[in-house]
């Protein structure tokens, strides 16, 4: 994708996602804030869920659309992952505040990153036969079911799975955490 | 090297400090026992048996016999009720892998060099089992070790090191493998608590079993109360139906372990409150091998000779100050559960003391028990004077020592803790804190920078000054 192609027309299906985010964002933390138990609760139940809507299902919404929009692959992958990028910058913004920024920087590959990405992949898999689909109902003459979308679904899905259950997590963490010996010791 | 020489210069720091403490050692139990020769050291004696039981990431009023609404401990229960329970007991820095070495070592961070879980253990120093089985001793390590570095350490001295290396030292819950004197096992027992008080027992009849049986001291380290939370079938789901949202504390909700970065500590799944049963149903199975242990030293008739001790290697926030933490300087982190039955020091079993006790007071505490003087190199203090008499006045300050432990987001910080107040420097990202724990016992109101804390102020540097020897702050 050229700078000179780059329209942010074109990334309009984002903003929802990006909106939804922020103000499930504001509203779990402020909730939190809130003297009423009973707000504070209610204010979890529902902005907790979105948040994570916004940011673990948000990049099959996105792919979807801008499928449907007719972008390119980039231009789809850059969309959906956009969001979830925010929140790991989010992250490792946070940990600046104890570790100096190239360590922090390493964060960027948390197990938890590396699964919510996988994640991301497996939805533009299923979004790309849902956009299909639709394309295809509207009279598009195109095959919905190909191999290079079910490969994905397949091959993201069961790392999705196998790195939690291998361990409950604990394995991948292990080897994450000595990654991180070998390029900063201890850290200190 | 010249093992007698102390100013041999090829000598290492290590075997320096060991050989001073042996020479201090063999000085103190001669002075002390008229007439004790040297072949006295090794021969059997009436010294008692001690086995020091370690908990992990235990919460210190996580315990029924401290009013905690729901979880069963009848073992430790049990244990508070024959011994003395100190109330104000505290870690010098507060993360797993230096907490264990000071506990080891009786020494702060600062002097025994470990400071974080990803520096392996240093060697520095030896350990309060090595003093232990040069002076006659049975000795044995069983359980979790949780240093990091290339396989376990050697301990030539211990004639039982039982542990495991699986996923870094952690080990798992179920079918744990095990390492036996270097050697790779398979787990005998499913669940893991179960494993290592079988290889207490087994280290305990086989020293009994000796022509010449030695006293034993017994180091038994458990991994309950660590992420993933699992307990054995019979346990799991014990506290399903218990209030736990009602105890922990108001702005902790359901999400909260998928927030505020708790998600990278292993609590992502599920509900945060089924997590604290979690919690509490894999300290409730240690528990029950602890009283299943208690009950097999009565059987061997050990009871009256034997001292046990129970600690945490640090505590654990539980949604407090909207922490869910092992890490931060706040009291729910820092103070330790322990419980010390001791036959023949506590004259009123089944109190409690509120000096101020430290896990680098364990070394130099054991060794006392075992009639072995504090090794030159120690920081820590014993508290036998404060098991034998409350009345005794006990430290007045205490360091708090952390360095920064990736991916955990708690800055390197350096402070003192007084029995009134608390202060804490950060390396940065936060400013300075200064509570006062009388006033203001949940640490709520950072007095720091306010005029009330301005009159406090100097004291507690002079506190961090003369503790913090080597002033080197965060490094």
């Amino acid at each position: 994708m050229s700078l000179r192609s780059f329209k942010p027309r074109r990334f309009y299906p984002v903003l929802p996602v990006l909106i939804l985010a922020i103000v499930s964002h504001i509203g779990y933390y402020g909730g939190s804030r809130l003297e009423n138990d009973s707000l504070h609760h209610l204010a979890a139940i529902l902005f907790g869920p979105l948040y994570f809507v916004a940011v673990a299902l948000g990049p099959g919404y996105v792919f979807t659309r801008m499928s449907l929009n007719g972008e390119n692959l980039a231009q789809r992958l850059a969309g959906s992952l956009f969001v979830p990028f925010v929140w790991m910058t989010k992250e490792v913004l946070l940990l600046t505040q104890s570790f100096p920024i190239s360590q922090a920087l390493y964060f960027y590959f948390s197990p938890i990153h590396f699964w919510l990405i996988l994640f991301a992949v497996f939805q533009m898999g299923i979004a790309t036969l849902i956009a299909r689909l639709i394309l295809k109902m509207k009279g598009d003459d195109l095959r919905i079911i190909t191999r290079p979308p079910l490969f994905v679904i397949a091959g993201s899905l069961a790392s999705v799975i196998s790195l939690y259950a291998w361990g409950k997590g604990e394995n991948i963490y292990v080897i994450y955490l000595a990654f991180y010996r070998v390029l900063f010791g201890s850290g200190i | 090297m010249n093992q007698n020489n102390l100013f041999d210069t090829s000598m290492n720091r290590r075997d320096a400090l060991k050989t001073m403490g042996k020479a201090a050692m063999a000085g103190a139990m001669l002075s002390t026992v008229p007439g004790m020769g040297e072949a006295a050291l090794s021969n059997s004696d009436d010294r008692p048996n001690i086995i020091y039981i370690l908990g992990d990431n235990h919460n210190a009023d996580t315990m029924e016999f401290c009013g905690h609404p729901f979880i069963k401990t009848p073992g430790l229960n049990r244990l508070a009720k024959e011994g003395v329970h100190m109330v104000n007991t505290f870690n010098t820095t507060s993360l797993c892998t230096p907490s264990r070495a000071s506990i080891l070592t009786g020494a702060y961070c600062h002097t025994h060099g470990v400071k974080n879980n990803h520096m392996p253990w240093t060697g520095n120093m030896p350990t309060f089992l090595e003093h232990m089985s040069d002076s006659g001793y049975a000795t044995a390590f069983i359980g979790k070790w949780h240093m990091p570095g290339d396989g376990l350490p050697k301990f030539d001295y211990l004639d039982l090191f039982v542990s495991y290396t699986y996923r870094e030292g952690q080990g798992a819950y179920f079918n744990c493998p095990m390492v036996v004197n270097g050697k790779e096992v398979a787990s005998r027992k499913p669940y893991i608590t179960e494993e290592v008080i079988d290889y207490a027992i087994d280290f305990m009849k086989d020293t009994l079993s000796q022509s010449k049986p030695k006293p034993f001291c017994l180091y038994l380290s458990h991994r309950p109360g660590h992420p993933p939370y699992q307990a054995p079938k019979d346990i799991d789901g014990m506290y399903d139906d218990a209030d736990a949202k009602s105890y922990l504390p108001k702005n902790v909700d359901f999400w909260f372990g998928r927030s505020r970065q708790n998600a990278y500590q292993g609590y992502m799944m599920g509900s945060y409150y089924n997590q604290y049963r979690g919690y509490l149903e894999t300290l409730t199975a240690m528990d029950r091998d602890i009283d299943r242990l208690l009950d097999e030293l009565d059987n061997l008739g050990l009871r009256d000779n034997t001292i046990v001790v129970y600690m945490g290697d640090n505590g654990q926030m539980w949604g407090q100050h909207n922490c869910q933490s092992i890490k931060e300087p706040y009291e729910e982190s820092a103070k330790l559960p322990l419980i010390v039955r001791a036959p023949g020091y506590i004259d009123e079993p089944g109190t409690r003391r509120g000096q101020m006790a430290l896990n680098i007071d364990i070394a130099p505490t054991l060794l006392e028990m075992a009639g072995i003087s504090k090794p030159a190199n120690m920081d820590g203090e014993s508290f036998v004077p404060i098991l034998q008499n409350k009345a005794v006045r006990g430290r007045d300050a205490f360091l708090m020592e952390f360095w920064r432990y990736f991916p955990e987001n708690t800055p390197s910080y350096v402070g003192v803790r007084t029995d009134r107040y608390k202060y804490i420097e950060f390396e940065r990202g936060r400013d300075p804190w200064l509570f006062d724990l009388m006033n203001d016992p949940k640490e709520m109101n950072n007095i720091y920078g306010m005029a009330e804390g301005q009159g406090v102020l100097p004291q507690m540097l002079a506190h961090l000054a003369r503790l913090n020897k080597n002033n080197a702050k965060f490094k």
